[in-house]
């Protein structure tokens, strides 16, 4: 009964009518409904990419994938130290432990008041490497692509951390996560702002889609695919904290080159 | 004032209902608007996908748009508002012919007052929602 009045629904709308209507959603969960209503429905939601067209709008940073693929079996969860790369004077660049994540927040917290009197600002960046096997003492900045670049965040409090609100999820495609603090100063170029941004702690609030979904980086311009494991849906996990360690810089990529993995 | 939006023109709906409208009225639809800029219009344009009724209500609207445009009184947001406060019906075919007569922001407004009708709905509450019978 329910498939004999969804599929009458589509008719009497018409097409025209129903894709006006789909494309003022913007919550997927309202598109996957409708998808469920009946076959028909279900068909003309999926060939005419409704989902993949809120996805697009709502985080255009996955633009870069050129194609999707589905993939049986499932890779185990890649879980690798992040590494700190300071090529940069006020730059701190590091390596989620996904490749593919959805970040929801960013904290950050200053270690002392005198360093938060030379930093008003900072922002963020995600993105990926175009050598994945440079080492950080190879790294320039035109050695990574930004997907992602976030709006200039106030500095404001001290000693705590300091919540940086996304105003929506953001895709990190590739894992790196560089944090940069911009002086009050523009053109202070001292070893202070160095001091300050290694001294700084980073928090990464971030939501894993592996092991459901992995990005292959296609070519050095970020062109990538995104690859689904449908058999790995229920592997996925909750949200988790993310801060990488001081020390483990060296250590990650000795243990890099030994273990020779692959992104 | 230019000549033209002085000049008058007969809109014909499907069923066979005339309506005597001026020609600034008639070309906020695009359709009507791209007819007589082609010279492709008569004395009577005819309207097959849209019936009597229906056309009525989208003259009326476009007609106060324009008056209000001009410097009349209210707001546009209270113009929609009120083109909207019809049953799920009519709403769908006043849709429909936004839609023929290709009144863009009468086709996203209806659009919208649809979706909003069924966001955060179940299965069940989307399909009552979108069924004009029940």
């Amino acid at each position: 009964m329910k498939e004999q009045s969804g599929g009458d629904l589509l008719e009497r709308l018409g097409s025209d009518l129903s894709a006006a209507i789909l494309l003022c959603l913007d919550d997927p969960a309202d598109l996957v409904r409708l998808a469920s209503l009946s076959k028909s429905w279900r068909i003309f939601v999926i060939s005419n990419g409704f989902c993949k067209r809120l996805c697009l709008r709502t985080n255009p940073e996955i633009s870069c994938f050129v194609r999707a693929i589905e993939v049986g079996g499932y890779l185990g969860p890649n879980m690798f130290s992040s590494f700190w790369s300071n090529k940069r004077k006020s730059t701190l660049t590091f390596r989620l432990s996904c490749k593919l994540c959805v970040i929801h927040e960013i904290k950050i917290q200053l270690p002392q008041a005198e360093f938060y009197c030379r930093a008003s600002k900072c922002r963020f960046r995600l993105g990926h490497m175009r050598n994945e096997n440079a080492t950080p003492e190879e790294l320039l900045a035109e050695d990574f692509i930004w997907t992602y670049v976030s709006p200039e965040f106030s500095m404001v409090e001290i000693g705590d951390f300091q919540s940086l609100k996304l105003q929506r999820p953001v895709v990190c495609i590739g894992g790196v996560l560089q944090f940069e603090l911009l002086s009050r100063d523009p053109s202070d170029e001292s070893s202070d702002m160095r001091t300050l941004i290694m001294a700084s702690r980073v928090k990464a609030i971030v939501c894993p889609l592996a092991p459901a979904f992995e990005v292959s980086l296609l070519d050095r311009m970020g062109d990538s695919i995104l690859m689904y494991f449908p058999g790995a849906i229920p592997y996925l996990e909750d949200f988790f904290v993310q801060e990488p360690s001081f020390s483990s810089r060296r250590k990650f990529w000795r243990k890099a080159k030994r273990r020779r993995k692959n992104w | 004032m230019a000549s033209y939006e002085r000049r008058k023109v007969t809109l014909k709906s499907s069923d066979g209902e005339e309506f005597l409208v001026e020609e600034a009225v008639a070309m906020e639809s695009r359709m009507i608007r791209y007819m007589i800029w082609d010279g492709l219009a008569g004395d009577v344009i005819e309207l097959p996908g849209v019936k009597g009724k229906f056309l009525s209500m989208i003259i009326d609207f476009c007609k106060k748009r324009v008056a209000w445009a001009a410097g009349g009184d209210g707001t546009l947001e209270g113009l929609k508002s009120d083109f909207v406060k019809v049953d799920l019906g009519t709403l769908i075919h006043l849709s429909a012919a936004s839609f023929c007569l290709k009144t863009n922001d009468l086709v996203d407004l209806t659009s919208q007052t649809l979706a909003n009708r069924i966001q955060g709905k179940t299965i069940d509450e989307i399909c009552r929602a979108l069924n004009p019978e029940e």
